[in-house]
Formats: C-alpha cells, sequence, structure tokens
C-alpha cells in the first residue's frame, strides 16, 4: 500500500520528527547566512548571483517542458521494461526532472508564503510608523493594528484548538463551540469576510454609472457593440429568454428547422458566443500569450532590468 | 448705489436632465432594484446553457464511490455566484455518494470558507435525510497552495507527492497523512480523479487548463459572470467538459438539480434561485439607464440642429 511521501528525498522529513525540526533550524542558518553574505557582496557580485539564481530557477522548467518523457518500453521479448530504471541519459535526465518537479513546486510555493509575511511585516512598518509618529489619520492606523493583532491571536488560538486539541472534529459544529470559536466565526466570517463582499459589490455601482454616463450611440460601431451587449443581456434574463425563445418557437416551422429557428434569442446568443465572441478572445489570449513570453525570457535572462536590480 | 438684474438660470431641458441624473439618484434606484426583490418569491422560468447541462451531466455520470478534485478559489466577494455554484457542487457530490478532495491556489482565505459551506451543506443534506459528507471519510482538505503554477503543475506530474506532505484530521481526532483516507487511499496517478471541478472568481482556470488540459482527468469549471466568456473558449474547445458561468450558471445547475433530485424535502434552490430575480432588475436597471442617457443625447441634438 502506498502512503504520503513515498519517496523520501533530502528535502522531506516525516511531519512532527525530530530530524524534521533540525533540518528547519538548518534551513533557516543557511537562509540568513546567506542573506547577510548577500548584503556584504558588492553589488555587481550580488547581481551575478541573483541573475544566475533566477536562470536556473527557468533553465529547469524550461527543461521539464522540454526534455523528452520516459516512456514505458519493451525488452527483445516483447515484456514490459522496469518503468522505475532508466535505460540511457535521456531517460535518466527526464526522470531527475520528472522526481524533482515537486521539489521544486514545495519551493516556489515555500517562496510565494513569503509574500505573505512580506505584505504582512509591510503593514506593520507603515502603519506602526504612522502610529509612533501620531502622523495624518493615524487612529485608522490603530484601528488596522488592533485588527491585525486580534485577529492574529484568536485565528492561532482557534486553530490549536481545531487541529490539536482534544476533539477537534466536533469542533466543526456550532453547537460545540467555545468563545474562541465564536470570536473567530465574528472576526472572519462577520466582519473580514463582509467587508470582503461589501468591497465587491461596489462594483455594480461603478458598471452603472460608467454604462450611463459612457454608453452612447455616436457611430456605427458604437451602434453595433450596443445591440450586442443588448442581446448578450437579455439572453442573461431567464424570463426574457424564455418568452422570447418561446414566441419565435411559436412560428410555423420555427422547431422543424424553418428560418425562423434562427431567430430565438438563445440561437442569437449562441451565434454571437461562438463566431464574434470567442474568436476574439482566443485572438487576444494568443496576443497576451506571445507577451508572456516574450516577457518570461527576458525575465528569465534578466534582461528586465527594472525589478531585477540588485 | 444701482442693482444689476441677475441672469435668468436657463432651466435644463428634458435632454439634458435625462443625461445628467445625479449619481446619488442612480445609486439608490439601484440599491432598491437589488434590495426588494430579494424580500419576495419571484420564480424565474429558466432553461439551461448547454455548457451547464453539460456540466451537470458529467457530474451525474461519475460512479459513486470514486473521488473528484476540486479547487475552490473564492471567497465571499464573489459568494453570490461562487458560494451558489460551490453549494450545488458539493449538494450533487453528496447525494451521489462521490468523494471529494478540496485544494485551493488562489487565497489564504479560502479553505476556511469552503469548508464552511460544506459543513453547513452537509447539515442541512443530513436534516433532510441524506448521507451527508463526513471529513476524512467522505471529503478532505488538502488546504492552501501559495503558488497556482508550481501546484499545478506538480498535481499533473504526481498527485501523490503534490498533496504527500498534506494532512487532515481523522475521526479519531488526529492529524494524519490525506492518503491514508478513504478519500485518496485509491489515487495514484492523476487519472484516478474521475473529475477536476474549478470554482473560481480569478484566472487559476487558466493556470488549469495550461498544465491539467489532456491529461486524463477531465475538468468542469464554475466560474464567476466576469470569468464566463474568457472561460467558455476553453469549452467550445473541448477542454472543459462543462461551464457553469455566473448566476445564470447557478440557477441552471439548480434547475437541473430540481428536474432530477426529486425526493421531496430535499433542497435544490439555493442562491441561484434568490438573486437570480435581483440580477434581472439589476439589468434591466442598466438598460433603461443606458437608453436614458442615449434618448437625452438625440434631444439634444435635435434641439440643437
Amino acid at each position: 500500500m502506498l502512503f504520503a511521501q513515498v519517496q523520501k528525498s533530502f528535502w522531506n522529513e516525516e511531519s512532527g520528527s525530530s530530524a524534521l525540526y533540525i533540518k528547519l533550524i538548518l534551513a533557516l542558518v543557511v537562509g540568513f547566512a546567506t542573506m547577510a553574505l548577500l548584503l556584504r557582496m558588492p553589488p555587481r557580485g550580488r547581481r551575478a548571483v541573483v541573475v544566475g539564481i533566477t536562470f536556473l530557477s527557468g533553465l529547469f522548467y524550461v527543461a521539464f517542458y522540454l526534455w523528452p518523457k520516459p516512456l514505458p518500453g519493451v525488452d527483445g521479448t516483447g515484456a514490459p521494461l522496469d518503468p522505475a530504471k532508466p535505460r540511457d541519459f535521456v531517460e535518466y535526465v527526464g526522470f531527475y526532472l520528472k522526481d524533482a518537479l515537486p521539489i521544486v513546486a514545495d519551493f516556489s510555493n515555500i517562496l510565494s508564503t513569503f509574500l505573505l509575511g512580506l505584505g504582512v511585516f509591510s503593514i506593520i512598518r507603515i502603519h506602526g510608523r504612522k502610529l509612533i509618529r501620531r502622523q495624518t489619520d493615524w487612529g485608522f492606523s490603530l484601528v488596522l493594528m488592533f485588527s491585525v493583532l486580534l485577529m492574529v491571536v484568536v485565528g492561532y488560538i482557534n486553530y490549536w484548538q481545531t487541529h490539536y486539541g482534544p476533539d477537534p472534529s466536533k469542533l466543526e459544529l456550532p453547537r460545540n463551540w467555545s468563545f474562541v470559536q465564536y470570536a473567530n466565526d465574528l472576526l472572519f466570517n462577520g466582519l473580514l469576510q463582509q467587508m470582503d463582499a461589501a468591497m465587491f459589490s461596489l462594483i455594480a455601482f461603478y458598471i452603472l454609472s460608467a454604462a450611463y454616463r459612457a454608453f452612447r450611440i455616436r457611430s456605427v460601431e458604437a451602434t453595433i457593440l450596443l445591440a450586442t451587449a443588448l442581446i448578450v443581456i437579455f439572453s442573461l434574463m431567464g424570463v426574457v429568454a424564455f418568452f422570447w425563445d418561446k414566441g419565435v418557437n411559436g412560428i410555423s416551422g420555427a422547431t422543424t428547422g424553418g428560418i425562423a429557428g434562427n431567430f430565438t434569442l438563445t440561437e442569437v446568443y449562441t451565434w454571437i458566443k461562438q463566431n464574434v465572441q470567442d474568436p476574439s478572445i482566443r485572438a487576444i489570449d494568443f496576443g497576451v500569450g506571445i507577451g508572456a513570453l516574450a516577457m518570461g525570457l527576458r525575465l528569465w535572462l534578466s534582461l528586465e532590468r527594472g525589478g531585477a536590480s540588485a | 448705489m444701482a442693482t444689476e438684474d441677475p441672469i435668468p438660470t436657463p432651466t435644463p431641458d428634458l435632454g439634458t436632465k435625462l443625461q445628467s441624473m445625479p449619481k446619488s439618484m442612480l445609486y439608490l434606484i439601484l440599491v432598491l432594484c437589488c434590495s426588494i426583490p430579494l424580500f419576495f418569491k419571484i420564480k424565474v422560468p429558466n432553461a439551461p446553457t448547454p455548457a451547464a447541462k453539460d456540466l451537470f451531466n458529467a457530474l451525474n455520470s461519475i460512479p459513486s464511490g470514486s473521488t473528484v478534485l476540486v479547487e475552490s478559489d473564492w471567497t465571499n466577494s464573489t459568494r453570490g455566484e461562487s458560494g451558489g455554484q460551490f453549494e450545488a457542487l458539493t449538494r450533487i457530490l453528496m447525494r451521489r455518494g462521490i468523494k471529494f478532495a478540496v485544494y485551493t491556489a488562489a487565497d489564504p482565505q479560502a479553505p476556511e470558507v469552503s469548508r464552511d459551506s460544506i459543513v453547513q451543506i452537509s447539515e442541512q443534506e443530513r436534516a433532510a435525510g441524506e448521507k451527508g459528507a463526513d471529513r476524512w471519510n467522505d471529503w478532505v482538505n488538502l488546504g492552501y497552495f501559495p503558488n497556482a503554477e508550481g501546484t499545478a503543475n506538480s498535481i499533473a506530474n504526481d498527485p501523490r507527492k503534490a498533496f504527500g506532505s498534506k494532512k487532515d484530521i481523522n475521526p479519531d481526532g488526529v492529524k494524519s497523512d490525506v492518503f491514508k483516507s478513504p478519500v485518496l487511499k485509491d489515487i495514484k496517478v492523476l487519472s484516478d480523479f474521475k473529475m477536476l471541478i474549478v470554482i473560481t472568481a480569478s484566472n487559476t482556470s487558466t493556470v488549469i487548463i495550461q498544465r491539467l488540459s489532456g491529461k486524463g482527468m477531465p475538468i468542469g469549471m464554475m466560474v464567476t459572470g466576469v470569468m464566463g466568456p474568457e472561460t467558455s473558449v476553453y469549452y467550445t474547445s473541448g477542454q472543459l467538459i462543462g461551464l457553469s458561468a455566473g448566476l445564470k450558471g447557478v440557477y441552471d445547475m439548480e434547475t437541473l438539480m430540481n428536474d432530477t433530485f426529486t425526493k421531496p424535502g430535499l433542497t435544490n434552490f439555493g442562491k441561484g434561485d434568490r438573486y437570480y430575480p435581483t440580477l434581472h432588475f439589476a439589468l434591466l436597471l442598466l438598460i433603461l439607464a443606458v437608453a436614458a442617457g442615449n434618448v437625452g443625447m438625440f434631444l439634444n441634438r435635435r434641439r440643437k440642429a
């Protein structure tokens, strides 16, 4: 029977094991030492290190996509070969890349997680300074810092209780909640999530206001655009689409291949979608794809100096 | 001292009035249009789209007891659409006895939001005499992966390694390897997942298509109205087995559920049924506002000519 972490490597250890904690501490020490070393290096040397690491990181994924993938093979008698053993150098590298991918993905996940920490650090730095110096609107910063602190404290206690406390699965149901779960629910679902929804709902006001002020039929193109938008909007309104289609289908021959059948709202919208909308989006995607490829190459080869200058 | 006669301010004509309605009035009408329908039970006739039908049929053809992968990339900012889609999906999976593993690659808040929703739906299903879904035995939470691209690559390469380090709480209250759970114990390669369903309000849909399409696992998507057009491209190309887009998509799924799950007491309608009339009024207001602006412009042009 296969279990998780079936292939042990240098990069993983059993969760909660002392070997894992030792490696975590070692990683921290190496990380800080590397950071200190980088800060002490002259800018040119630092840039060379950053460029080198960027190139190697990108090279892995380029190699992963372009290098031939190992395929199951057969020997001279037609018997299947051992799929776990490479037959030549090309397959050896293919196996290596395949095995390394989850480790590289874990690295990228860990690096992305640092961005969350960086965001929190930035908030604390900016608003902490504002608070200490009593700058304009420092009251808002106080509310923000207090909210962050409260959410972190309540969130962690709740996490600990719902993951490591006695019978944590019971705490999923509100009838078994304690004060901490209610507090977490109030902060997360009652406040944060509601404010999130409120912010997003503001878009409706902007859309209405912008459409009212800007959507004018001043040219042939604008007329076509407005007519198309109207058809799409009506097709999203179930009542309109239902009764329009019913009316059209009531015309003689509409449902038996007659020309009237092409004028149901659903048919017209589908035609617009398949012949206008989808090709346009594909064309845009194609352009964006080429742009992303060019940008990716510039970043990979460190030709994009803006954000990479060390 | 002589006083000058004040210059009379010309009264704005209808055309000008129609073109310059105050913002506050527009906003007030929108608030009323969006709020009032919520207090009334309005049944809207509906014909589900072929894309939604395909998604529903694909979910209905998955054998009971098998496992699907769910990427839940939504939070409450899009709960009107994504929340309704997720609820419809989990109801279908629970009623059909399909196990599911949920992960997130878009937002750190998403795992908690989806977990709360699953627990709530499971309770409602049990109250209606259904089995619901038990954590660990019927579903597992694989958590949050901050890097969507790397994670999708890793899943495509080997799902056991991609999720290998994840743990969830088993019925004994102990955190244990997710691959020991009944949900994932038989998963060895990607195609062992009978389907991947992505519920998203962002471009993680594109990330998934780029890395997981054509790898032996059908992909279905439930996206917001804004993401609908660009995701529909992948449905027409055949890379998606089905698609539910926006509030119309939610109502489509609920309508199809209502036609299929006919046992008395079951809840088939949810957010789609509640919010779809509101969408009608909001869209109608949008049409009227654009029409008013254009009528005003024509009246002014005629007056000047």
